[in-house]
């Protein structure tokens, strides 16, 4: 096992080098020079060269490529992602502070989407073809279907601004955490709720299923020791993968919500222009992402004795 | 009776495949909302009832006969501007999925067709980039770009790029060892005329079912970035932008925000209704996730 994740982190190596290439070589080999986008944002009208070539020298875009990768690779290594030019703070700084609440979001909209998906999974499969079966799936259609951003906004309509159970804006409580939560776990519940579906009836078809029934276990432990139990394996995968896609979820829901997060201050950097955070805070997004994944891996590894992790 | 079976000419795959198509509901249903759509984008101009950027009657009226998705938050009449939407929406869709596509296709080709050293750099290319969820690369591009609703068509497609590349090399490998293969190559076509002639056309079914599902995530994500500020800018009539201009007024005037975004819901669920519908039609084998 030592072995198996020692591999799995030397494999990370060249990922995240990759990472950053891709991350640096987006922002400084597409065409639009960010310094002329900056000074256009933050002042308009007419740009002086002076101050443009200033704040070239300041961004350090004049480096040879190779030069200016080398500084933001070796920076990020040691977390140093660089400074935010209109907040005049370090980035990282800036992003360790939202962290939490993004977080926090992300795995409670992990935890809504498995609350809803999983029983409706597992009810649609064991009543296969029955009404609730239909409505599993189309459920999972409207997830798959429905702009983050507009669920927010209705869930935000009715149970906040209409009923008045919760709070329509800003964090740090529980309470301002359910409609956002829900948001981004309603998204994802039809998904798992149909790959449970799916790897449920495959369990129920197997050999010590009928075993157990044959023996007279009865239906309900039958269903949750041993049916619901392998049909998760797979639905462990999948967590990691959701997982990063909740945190790509809290960009908008952070912004509908109006709470302070990763995802907020990346988009608020782009509309004001501030290159250093928004490369800094992308790659800490994908470094994460990636660390996610190979932590699920790990997991899903320990927890399966099939996975053979000696070769 | 083998005797009737035997002297009825065999189905061209076109109409079996269309047959399969018609028999799945879903898709059937899918594919008379995406013309229903289309026609509207079509023919906006002629059917709205008013023009989408004038104001035509007191901002924040609820829905009525006269405006029946009521007006918006400076008397414009929202139902005129949904329909006018559906124009961007939908060209952001096909265009989008085309940035995506042609090199995503190329890479995926090369890879899994040329195998060797360049297969070994375009995977850990592909692989580096599915490292980035889909719209934090968007984002990246957005960044560098500008906001703008063009900028969001290049930015969601080129965000598609590993995923379309990854499909198409996985296609191709399980293509490349068939004998049709071999015997193209062996009555001397060059290697790019095997690949485009042979290959490729024999991969693409899953190629179109991926795309149909793409052209609605790419919808959902363009207009999650400019409901974001990203995408488009005001006065323009796009789904994300109405929604979040009515997003200060969501208590006195729900409807600005509510009906483009049910405009979207019923766009997207067309595509991947007809996405499912085509898979069943094109592949038989697959089964439906």
């Amino acid at each position: 096992m030592g072995n198996y994740v020692l591999a799995r982190l030397l494999q990370l190596l060249p990922v995240l080098f990759l990472i950053s290439l891709i991350v640096f070589g987006i922002m400084h080999l597409l065409p639009g020079d960010p310094a002329l986008l900056m000074l256009a944002g933050a002042e308009g009208g007419a740009i002086s060269p002076e101050r443009l070539a200033a704040l070239r020298r300041e961004m350090g875009l004049d480096d040879p490529l190779p030069l200016q990768f080398w500084n933001f690779v070796s920076g990020a290594v040691v977390g140093d992602l660089g400074t935010s030019i209109r907040f005049r703070e370090p980035v990282l700084d800036m992003i360790l502070d939202r962290l939490g609440s993004t977080v926090e979001l992300a795995v409670a909209g992990l935890l809504c989407a498995m609350l809803i998906g999983i029983p409706l999974g597992l009810i649609a499969a064991v009543r296969q073809g029955g009404w609730i079966d239909a409505f599993c799936m189309s459920v999972s259609y409207l997830g798959a279907s429905i702009p983050v951003y507009w669920l927010g906004l209705m869930l935000i309509f009715f149970f906040a601004l209409t009923l008045g159970w919760f709070p329509s804006a800003g964090g740090g409580s529980l309470q301002a955490l359910v409609l956002p939560a829900l948001t981004l776990g309603l998204i994802s519940a039809g998904l798992i709720a149909r790959l449970v579906r799916s790897s449920m009836i495959e369990v129920l078809q197997e050999d010590y299923m009928r075993t157990g029934q044959a023996k007279g276990l009865p239906t309900r432990l039958l269903l949750w020791r041993h049916g619901l139990r392998n049909a998760l394996i797979p639905v462990v995968t999948m967590m990691g993968l959701q997982f990063g896609g909740m945190l790509a979820g809290t960009v908008v829901t952070e912004t509908v919500f109006s709470r302070p997060g990763v995802g907020r201050l990346i988009v608020n950097a782009i509309i004001a222009m501030d290159y250093p955070l928004v490369q800094g805070a992308v790659l800490f997004l994908a470094v994460l992402y990636v660390l996610v994944n190979l932590l699920v891996d790990i997991l899903y590894a320990y927890l399966d004795p099939r996975i053979r992790y000696d070769s | 009776m083998s005797d009737a079976t035997l002297e009825r000419p065999a189905d061209s795959p076109w109409r079996q495949a269309a047959r399969r198509f018609f028999a799945h509901r879903g898709g059937t249903i899918g594919l008379i909302l995406l013309i229903a759509w289309v026609v509207i984008a079509l023919a906006a101009p002629m059917i709205a009832p008013y023009d989408p950027d004038m104001l035509v009657a007191r901002a924040r009226q609820a829905p009525s006969a006269d405006h029946w998705f009521g007006t918006d938050q400076l008397g414009r009449d929202v139902l005129s501007r949904v329909i006018h939407g559906s124009r961007v929406s939908l060209t952001l869709g096909g265009v989008s999925v085309t940035f995506g596509m042609i090199p995503g296709v190329i890479l995926g080709l090369t890879a899994g067709y040329l195998g060797g050293w360049a297969d070994a750099v375009i995977s850990r290319l592909i692989d580096a980039m599915l490292a980035f969820p889909s719209i934090i690369l968007a984002l990246i591009i957005i960044a560098t770009l500008g906001p703008g609703i063009f900028n969001v068509m290049i930015a969601v497609g080129v965000a598609a790029i590993p995923e379309y590349a990854r499909l198409m090399r996985a296609s191709v490998l399980a293509i490349k060892s068939q004998p049709y293969i071999e015997a193209a190559r062996l009555v001397g076509n060059s290697p790019f005329r095997v690949m485009v002639r042979h290959v490729f056309v024999n991969a693409n079914a899953p190629l179109v079912v991926f795309t149909t599902l793409q052209i609605g995530t790419a919808i959902l994500v363009g207009a999650g970035l400019s409901f974001l500020g990203l995408g488009a800018q005001p006065p323009t009539a796009e789904w994300g932008l109405m929604s979040a201009e009515g997003r200060q007024l969501l208590r006195r005037a729900w409807w600005i925000s509510a009906f483009p975004g049910i405009a979207i819901l019923t766009v997207v669920i067309a595509f991947n209704l007809v996405g499912d519908g085509l898979r069943a039609a094109l592949d038989p084998k697959m089964r439906l996730r």
